[in-house]
């Protein structure tokens, strides 16, 4: 039996078959086979979220997408290009999966990927996407990719009006000042913040520091626009000691950034950045979290 | 009727049977280990898609098919949807009914008295039949073919307590127009259809009975590895 007649029966056995199917690309290890099974048609068509009965839904597993997030490592470029051509979905378990080939491709490829994973973080349903996405924004800042790394981090952490937010729990209700929500989990976004954000400050130094406090600024407007306008922001309320303190409230995604902040300005200081560099960046903003 | 259509020939007795794709003659197997009714059906539908000059053949498979859809859910003992057939059943009890009602010995002037007789133990047992099967089968065919795909579900990918709503809607959809098809339907109400629209269909069916009648083995996955392998060797040769 030559390759071709092997192939054929190959794709005989896994075609219609979901357990033939499912075990063939868990086992998939070999990339030289990833452009005849796009010709036969495979890595085209992920399944979409499926709607059950009482209003529950369901994100299915594909097997093709956990095959390509396992095989980036050692054909990246086949795997980013399957990626690109792939069709859209909502079902957040293939947007798992393709971010973790991000994880495991150069900087310089993963780049590419990251337009599709901001559209894919705007999704109502999010499993892990936020911590790969963190993994990835703190990747590309050391490899070099700074304006997607910059890109990622802004889409990623940004905050919103909570309305918009998607997912609004009973806890977000209380107090006029919690008027803007982070994309997904607070906790999510807390465990980003510690894990991922001192590398990418370390690789992007004081414009990344100039990032996070940008991505501070919807909170404090939202505070402002109740107060008569910058530089009031409650922040006496909410943050009444820019070091740790037990009167911090610590429990929204703005008063994690304001920790991340602190923290990366600390951060930059200990490595050399001029004192006057970071308080420029930091404290000439008219807030007076900032003070 | 489809296997008279097709002269009696048998599926043994026919050399094509021999050169089918091996996945349609799994189907056909193990069909046969089901229902010998429905392998019929299933390689009737088949041979009228490979017999382009059969006249009405589309109609003619589109019937078979229709047929082998509605005696599935017997087959895989859950409920049929309205396959339950209220009016010849009341038929049967009346039967039974009047039976009992002529020879039991408890069928008295002054109305039903003593020990259960045969005739009476006859309408009983009509009686309970007809409760129990009504209790089984009347659901409606939304339930019916919900039942049914949970009992279809391919494999380990798929397995769980809810069946994907697409594909009980492929499986409606799919029934709904073999049913269109078998009574001319598309003629007379001007849809369109050909060829690869009723080949599409009768593979939805065979991909979602295949799963459920060869359930994977470790010969299965040996083949695979096996092929993997060869292919592997063929290309550092």
């Amino acid at each position: 039996m030559d390759k071709s007649e092997a192939l054929a029966a190959l794709l005989e056995k896994i075609r219609g078959r979901g357990d033939t199917y499912a075990y063939f690309f868990e086992r998939l290890d070999n990339p030289s086979l990833l452009p005849s099974l796009a010709q036969a048609g495979f890595f085209k068509e992920p399944p979409g979220i499926e709607e059950l009965e009482n209003g529950f839904v369901r994100f299915p597993l594909w097997p093709e997408s956990r095959a390509l997030a396992r095989l980036a490592e050692i054909a990246e470029e086949d795997v980013l290009a399957l990626i690109l051509e792939t069709n859209e979905t909502a079902n957040p378990r293939i947007h798992d999966d393709f971010a973790d080939a991000a994880n495991k491709m150069s900087p310089q490829n993963a780049a590419r990927l990251v337009p599709h994973i901001l559209s894919w973080l705007q999704s109502p349903y999010k499993l892990l996407l936020p911590l790969k996405a963190g993994q990835l924004m703190e990747r590309l800042a050391k490899g070099g990719e700074i304006q997607a790394s910059f890109s990622l981090a802004q889409g990623l952490l940004q905050l919103v009006d909570r309305r918009d937010a998607g997912s609004v729990s009973d806890d977000d209700l209380f107090g006029a000042r919690r008027d803007v929500a982070a994309l997904f989990d607070k906790y999510d976004y807390k465990a980003i913040l510690e894990s991922n954000v001192p590398g990418f400050i370390r690789a992007t130094g004081i414009e990344g520091l100039a990032l996070l406090c940008d991505l501070l600024e919807p909170a404090l407007l939202a505070q402002a626009s109740q107060l008569g306008g910058p530089p009031e922001d409650a922040s006496y309320t909410w943050r009444p000691s820019i070091a740790d303190h037990e009167q911090n409230h610590d429990w929204d995604p703005h008063d994690f950034l304001v920790t991340a902040i602190r923290d990366s300005a600390d951060l930059l200081i200990a490595e050399g950045t001029p004192l006057s560099v970071v308080i420029e960046a930091v404290a000439n903003r008219n807030w007076h979290v900032g003070d | 009727v489809v296997s008279n259509v097709l002269g009696g020939v048998t599926p043994e007795s026919d050399p094509r049977f021999a050169e089918q794709p091996p996945q349609r003659r799994r189907l056909l197997d193990a069909l046969r280990d089901v229902d010998v009714g429905i392998a019929d059906m299933y390689e009737s539908a088949r041979r009228m898609i490979d017999d382009v000059d059969f006249p009405d053949a589309l109609s003619v498979g589109a019937h078979a098919m229709r047929e082998l859809m509605e005696k599935l859910p017997r087959v895989f003992d859950v409920p049929a949807g309205q396959g339950f057939s209220l009016r010849n059943r009341i038929d049967g009890l009346r039967k039974a009914f009047d039976k009992a009602k002529n020879k039991s010995t408890c069928s008295t002037s002054d109305g039903w008295a003593g020990e259960i007789d045969g005739p009476l133990a006859e309408l009983l047992q009509e009686t309970e039949a007809l409760l129990t099967d009504r209790e089984r089968d009347w659901v409606s065919r939304g339930e019916a073919d919900r039942a049914l795909m949970r009992e279809l579900e391919p494999g380990p990918i798929r397995r769980g307590d809810h069946p994907a709503a697409t594909e009980v809607e492929q499986w409606s959809h799919t029934r709904a127009y073999f049913e269109s098809l078998a009574h001319h339907g598309h003629v007379y109400r001007g849809k369109q259809t050909d060829h690869a629209e009723f080949v599409e269909h009768v593979t939805r069916v065979e991909v979602l009975l295949l799963s459920k009648l060869r359930p994977p083995t470790a010969a299965d996955f040996a083949e695979i590895d096996a092929l993997l392998a060869t292919i592997e060797r063929e290309s550092d040769g």
